[in-house]
């Protein structure tokens, strides 16, 4: 079931805006031959896109370890202690 | 000194270290002692993503077309932004119904289907035996290359050589020693590697760091920084384009990356190390940007090289597919250079080691067992211990997969560039998307719509972009590919049904895409899904609200006994360890296994999912279907187990909303008893009153009557004086009884009201003229004041008069005994005639101005000048106006005395006809 939470609305609005500023159309945008800190400009602007996308991830990840819903429930026969040696 | 053993030697020692960490990983998880059990070991397994593909032909990629190379990082990227939707609830359902692979989560997901796991398992063998033959491409080009040294030319085919001395085949067998060694060491009910996890993780920090390294050197070593490499790049015209994006169509852009997307989840290997592998969920967590870091970190001098290798060897006699290689070569590093080989290698085994225990299980649980378990034949459901047959067709899959990848890579591999023959299997892969994703999230697909779009999906790609590849390598003509089969150009599998204009994969996604997502929705829409698959599919879709520990047991209600579930147990995974299992299992429950006799439906529920771990869901469905009687719920019960919780909510919602219902219905009834309480009251009272106001005038005419009876002898002018009390008696109990027969005719609206036009004037003239007498007997001064211009009014003219009357004789009644003065008023305004009526009596106090109007509600004045009247004139004036559509009330007059007012609509506001008994009963509601 689908809990509304924080979190979970944070990770789609990341989704959405992370396919937007991917996006073909926002590409061609910075398609031009202009080389900020020496870095062609697409480059420059997929990396940080990238890069920033991964911080936000982390951030809301690191947000969600402190809600408890989150947590799994423990599940019998999968935890460490249940896994068999060898024969 | 790079001679061919020295770089053997060097992969052997390199291989070995990793055969030491995998033995080391084994033996840490069987002391108990995890090496994996974090996520930064979690996260870099899942790096076995980044294959010799990333290595090596993500370089000639971009040096080819631009930033072509990047939406096969950036789909996996966005997928792990949705972690907790997707990837978290794969895990959990993994781990509540021990699914060890991609086809035995589309079996168990569609009602553990056999059939349904088989081709799933043909799709993935099929589709990945490309993605394996490109690892040994990799690694036998690059070594080939290498050999070279210190020339840097482009080695001969493989093709040429014969089979034993090709490096690629020794390569392939190694790997596969590895893959027997670490992934099939024993049956286990949680498939958990921890060796084999351990070693990809560390070739995927080999990997890491040999790539980064060849980008320094190219970027720091060759140049002064990625200013200048850009800068002297983009001096070149060809290369200028690349660093502007290069030549993608944005269809293709928005295929990689959705390709990507889905097969960060769909191809085996990763969903062996992502979920299979997963020892705790909360690791998704970390990985979740970790695993996307290391796909940035990686990518970051994938340009730089392929720039750096472009103005290297700006001639094109080199193989962009090399520059990792050869760039370092060029410029004599050979350490370098070996060092770029073994990331090389490593990123190649460990998707090869991974993808063939991945496979290998596949291939034993859900292709082969299922149907050795059904040959009624073998009795194999019958015989000892099985667990050995189970390692073997393991070890035989995965010596057969690493064989069909090497066959491929002779026959097809050598004319194909990295990518495309990477991309050919994503595509394959990508096939799994909707029975998995649907089947997550959508609880109305059914197997018969996963088979349909399963089957249909793998044919448009088997049809568009593998038969194509066999045509290129001359196993079919190459008329198939350019002229379609027999000449049909409809038919043309890069330009099916006439669709051109896409590039090849997109087109074949296109297709395959639209037969696979067509046939599981309308597959799903056609078919009934049998118990089992509503059962599962409830399990799985809703795996965050049915706990996973208690599994399906709901829905089973077969019983066997506690030994034949043991005995069965143990023929797969030892009798030691089943003893072990199930112990805990009591002891957590409390039950005492050794006096049980029969297993109750949670305990063979527990046992099927233990056997599931091991050989798969569909097989473990067989096993337990031998030794256990009874079978699943009926499919009634199941759809009430299931909807039961749903079903409580609707209850509750519903109870709460009749108890709402019930709680106004309460209200209004008690509303309603108290009114008509208060109605019997008043009825009650009514009668009491009516009763008590007849009685007075007929006691007066008997006691009269009775005088004149019993004295006959009355002087005439005492008899008439007797007689004439009795006369107006009678005339004031007639007047009674009329008041009382008016009033409750025009209260039960049944009064015959003469509408009519009428002159207001002339009304108040004549009653001014019925009373006048009243006014002469108490000498009361009267002072009229009409206004001349009255308009018409649309009443009944008697009504009317009756209402003037009652207020004229009650102003007499009431006005001031000795100096009487009465003033009648009648003007038109706003629209409205009004009249009012004013007399200089003691007035009507505010709390009784609204009490006079009702029945019998005399003012008790002074007893000495009680007046006599009916009580009932002021309710019936009420009454009258109410009909007129008017407004009758008393307010004070000037001077101290009442003020009765009387308004009516002037013109006929109020149509006459069918609404006016209508709008009677209504008044008499107030």
């Amino acid at each position: 079931m689908t809990r509304p939470s924080k979190v979970r609305e944070r990770s789609v609005a990341t989704f959405l805006f992370a396919v937007l500023a991917l996006s073909p159309p926002v590409l061609a945008i910075f398609s031009v031959d202009a080389r900020p800190f020496g870095i062609p400009l697409l480059y420059f602007f997929l990396f940080g896109v990238w890069g920033a996308v991964i911080a936000v991830v982390a951030w809301i990840a690191d947000m969600g370890q402190r809600d408890p819903r989150e947590e799994p429930p423990g599940i019998p026969g999968t935890s460490r202690a249940d896994r068999r040696e060898g024969h | 000194m790079l001679t061919g053993w020295v770089i053997l030697l060097v992969s052997l020692a390199y291989l070995s270290v990793l055969f030491a960490i995998a033995y080391y990983g084994d033996k840490r998880a069987d002391a108990g002692r995890s090496l994996i059990a974090n996520p930064y070991i979690y996260a870099l397994s899942i790096a076995v993503y980044c294959t010799s593909w990333t290595f090596y032909g993500s370089v000639g990629r971009a040096a080819s077309s631009g930033m072509d190379f990047l939406p096969i990082y950036l789909g996996p990227t966005l997928m792990f932004v949705l972690w907790g939707f997707v990837l978290r609830k794969i895990v959990r359902i993994c781990k509540a119904h021990r699914i060890t692979s991609i086809a035995d989560f589309i079996s168990s997901r569609y009602g553990k289907s056999a059939r349904l796991s088989g081709l799933a398992t043909m799709i993935a063998v099929i589709g990945i035996i490309p993605y394996i033959s490109l690892q040994l491409k990799a690694v036998s080009t690059s070594f080939n290359v290498l050999l070279q040294y210190p020339e840097v030319v482009m080695p001969r085919a493989s093709s040429q050589v014969s089979v034993f001395e090709d490096t690629a085949f020794l390569i392939a067998l190694l790997m596969a020693m590895f893959a027997i060694l670490f992934g099939t060491r024993h049956i286990d009910a949680s498939e958990h590697h921890e060796g084999m996890v351990a070693a990809i993780a560390f070739e995927s920090i080999v990997k890491l760091i040999a790539f980064l390294s060849i980008g320094i050197f190219v970027t720091f070593g060759l140049y002064n920084g990625f200013g200048d490499l850009f800068a002297t790049a983009a001096r070149v015209p060809d290369i200028a384009a690349l660093l502007r994006g290069g030549s993608v169509s944005y269809g293709r852009w928005v295929t990689l990356t959705l390709l990507s997307m889905v097969a960060i989840i769909c191809l085996p290997r990763q969903f062996q190390v992502l979920v299979v592998e997963n020892v705790d969920e909360r690791h998704l967590r970390k990985a979740a940007w970790l695993f996307p870091l290391y796909m940035l970190v990686i990518n970051i001098f994938v340009l730089p090289i392929a720039v750096g290798g472009l103005l290297y060897f700006p001639t094109g006699q080199v193989d962009a597919d090399t520059f990792v290689l050869t760039i370092p070569m060029a410029e004599r590093r050979e350490g370098l250079a070996l060092f770029a080989f073994i990331g090389g290698l490593s990123a190649a085994t460990g998707m090869v080691i991974v993808a063939a225990i991945a496979l290998s299980t596949m291939i034993s649980n859900d292709l082969v067992m299922p149907v050795l378990l059904r040959a009624k034949r073998l009795r194999l459901t019958e015989r000892g211990d099985l667990s050995g047959l189970l390692l073997s067709i393991r070890r035989g899959g995965i010596v057969l997969i690493l064989l069909l990848g090497y066959g491929y890579f002779r026959i097809i591999g050598e004319s194909v560039a990295l990518v495309t023959i990477g991309l050919v299997s994503f595509a394959a892969v990508a096939q799994f998307a909707p029975a998995m994703i649907g089947g997550i999230f959508w609880r109305g697909g059914t197997r018969a719509g996963a088979m349909a779009g399963l089957g249909l999906g793998f044919g448009v790609w088997l049809y568009t972009l593998l038969l194509p590849l066999f045509a290129h390598s001359g196993w079919l003509p190459l008329s198939f590919v350019q002229a379609g089969p027999f000449g049909i150009a409809l038919l043309k599998p890069y330009a099916l049904f006439g669709l051109t204009g896409m590039d090849n994969l997109s087109h074949a996604m296109f297709w395959s895409m639209a037969a696979n997502i067509g046939g599981y929705v309308l597959g799903s829409i056609m078919s009934r899904p049998s118990a089992m698959e509503r059962v599962q599919a409830a399990l799985f879709v809703d795996v965050f609200s049915h706990s996973g520990a208690h599994g399906g047991s709901r829905f089973w209600r077969g019983t066997a006994t506690v030994a034949d579930l043991q005995s069965l147990l143990a023929r797969f995974l030892g009798a030691q360890e089943v003893n072990r299992v199930l112990g805990d299992y009591a002891r957590a429950r409390g039950l005492n296994l050794g006096k049980l006799r029969d297993a109750d439906a949670a305990l063979v529920s527990f046992a099927e999912r233990l056997l599931a771990g091991a050989i798969g869901a569909a097989s473990a469905r067989v096993m337990v279907d031998s030794v256990a009687k009874g079978e699943v719920v009926g499919i009634e019960e199941v759809m009430k187990i299931l909807d039961e919780t749903s079903q409580v909510i609707e209850y509750s919602h519903r109870l709460e909303q009749k108890s709402g219902e019930l709680e106004i219905m309460t209200h209004e009834l008690r509303a309603a008893n108290e009114r008509l309480k208060e109605l019997d009251r008043l009825k009650d009272d009514f009668i009491a009153t009516v009763s008590h106001e007849l009685r007075t005038p007929l006691t007066s005419i008997r006691s009269f009557s009775e005088i004149l009876v019993d004295h006959p002898n009355l002087d005439p002018a005492q008899r008439e004086s007797f007689l004439r009390v009795v006369v107006k008696e009678t005339e004031r109990l007639t007047r009674l009884i009329n008041d009382i027969l008016d009033l409750a005719k025009m209260e039960a609206g049944r009064m015959d009201w003469e509408m009519g036009e009428t002159v207001p004037g002339t009304v108040i003239d004549d009653a001014l003229a019925a009373t006048g007498s009243l006014f002469a007997e108490r000498t009361i001064h009267l002072d009229v004041d009409i206004d001349a211009a009255l308009p018409n009014l649309h009443v009944d003219r008697d009504r009317l008069m009756q209402v003037v009357v009652n207020l004229l004789s009650n102003a007499v009644k009431f006005c001031d005994g000795t100096d009487g003065l009465v003033r009648v008023i009648a003007r038109a305004e706003g629209g409205v005639f009004r009249l009012s009526v004013l007399d200089n009596g003691p007035g009507v106090p505010s709390a009784d101005r609204e009490r006079i109007f009702g029945k019998f509600q005399e003012l008790i004045g002074p007893a000495a000048d009680r007046p006599r009247g009916t009580g009932l004139g002021l309710a019936i004036s009420r009454q009258i106006v109410d009909y007129f559509g008017g407004r009758v009330w008393v307010e004070d007059a000037l001077g101290g005395g009442a003020a009765f007012h009387v308004t009516l609509p002037m013109g006929g506001a109020r149509a006459p006809g069918a609404q006016r008994p209508a709008a009677a009963a209504q008044a008499t509601r107030r």
